[in-house]
């Protein structure tokens, strides 16, 4: 967006001061709202590994690179948008080009022993904790 | 020019079953060549058995359900779940009804909804003296 949310607050005081500005400071709120992340994630902890799921309709495996350093796991690639020469669109609402995005887990996870599948547009990765960083148990004698 | 989806007005409106599921609105792109209007949604974790596409009268109903296994352990993030992908259209009388094909792959489905020959525009040659 055009405004970084720095300068958005004194901003919107100054669209408070008439009722026409105010609408479009309704507008401006409407449009600086926090565009929802590509792709959406999902990330569940087991005793040993993580399992992470991404939304990505319309991907295609080519086009999509997933890595591990360290803790973090990284998420690239370009959704490509359809061959549209001679037609013109009524409707446009799904979003094409590219995409990334990086999480950090709680620890580090073996970076050799992950594995990633997918199904139905939904990438899921198995990301096995690296078993220096699990807990042991320690025998009392 | 584009009387078949022309407006595309959608239908609001609930289906028939309740269920537990969120009810979602799929994203959709809508476009048009001079054969077929194309509309082609994003409907992630859909499986072909749970889709259902209907066409009745005018409208045309999409609806998918997503409704994945939740996975054991402690949730950390949670930015989508399973839900009820539901959308209705309305189709234009200059659809052929009859050669609608619709495909589902990797979570989008693309449906070709061709013009009837009627609607389809037509070169006049013209001869001159």
């Amino acid at each position: 967006m055009f405004f970084n949310r720095r300068m958005y607050p004194r901003m919107h005081n100054l669209f408070l001061e008439t009722p026409h500005w105010q609408e479009v400071g309704r507008l401006l709120e409407a449009m600086t709202q926090e565009q929802p992340m590509f792709p959406a994630l999902k990330l569940v902890e087991q005793k040993d590994r993580f399992v992470l799921e991404a939304r990505l309709p319309g991907v295609e495996n080519e086009d999509l690179h997933v890595s591990v350093q360290g803790k973090t796991v990284y998420l690239e690639g370009e959704r490509k948008a359809p061959e549209t020469s001679n037609s013109r669109y009524h409707r446009q609402e799904r979003g094409f080009g590219s995409f990334r995005r990086a999480l950090t887990l709680p620890m580090d996870i073996d970076a050799n022993a992950v594995r990633a599948s997918r199904e139905d547009g939904i990438l899921r990765l198995d990301l096995p904790k690296n078993q220096e960083m699990m807990p042991r148990a320690i025998k009392i004698n | 020019m584009s009387e078949t989806l022309h407006k595309a007005g959608e239908v609001s409106g609930l289906a028939e079953q309740v269920s537990s599921l969120p009810l979602l609105t799929p994203l959709v792109d809508i476009s048009e060549n001079e054969k077929e209007l194309i509309l082609t949604a994003d409907l992630p974790g859909v499986k072909e058995e749970d889709l259902n596409l209907k066409l009745e009268n005018d409208i045309l109903t999409l609806e998918g359900v997503f409704n994945p296994d939740e996975n054991e352990g402690d949730l950390l993030l949670r930015e989508f779940g399973g839900g009820r992908y539901y959308r209705q259209f309305t189709l234009g009388q200059s659809i052929d009804r009859a050669a609608i094909v619709a495909t589902l792959k990797g979570g989008e489905l693309v449906l070709t909804l061709p013009k009837a020959q009627a609607a389809q525009p037509r070169r006049i040659s013209v001869t001159g003296a």
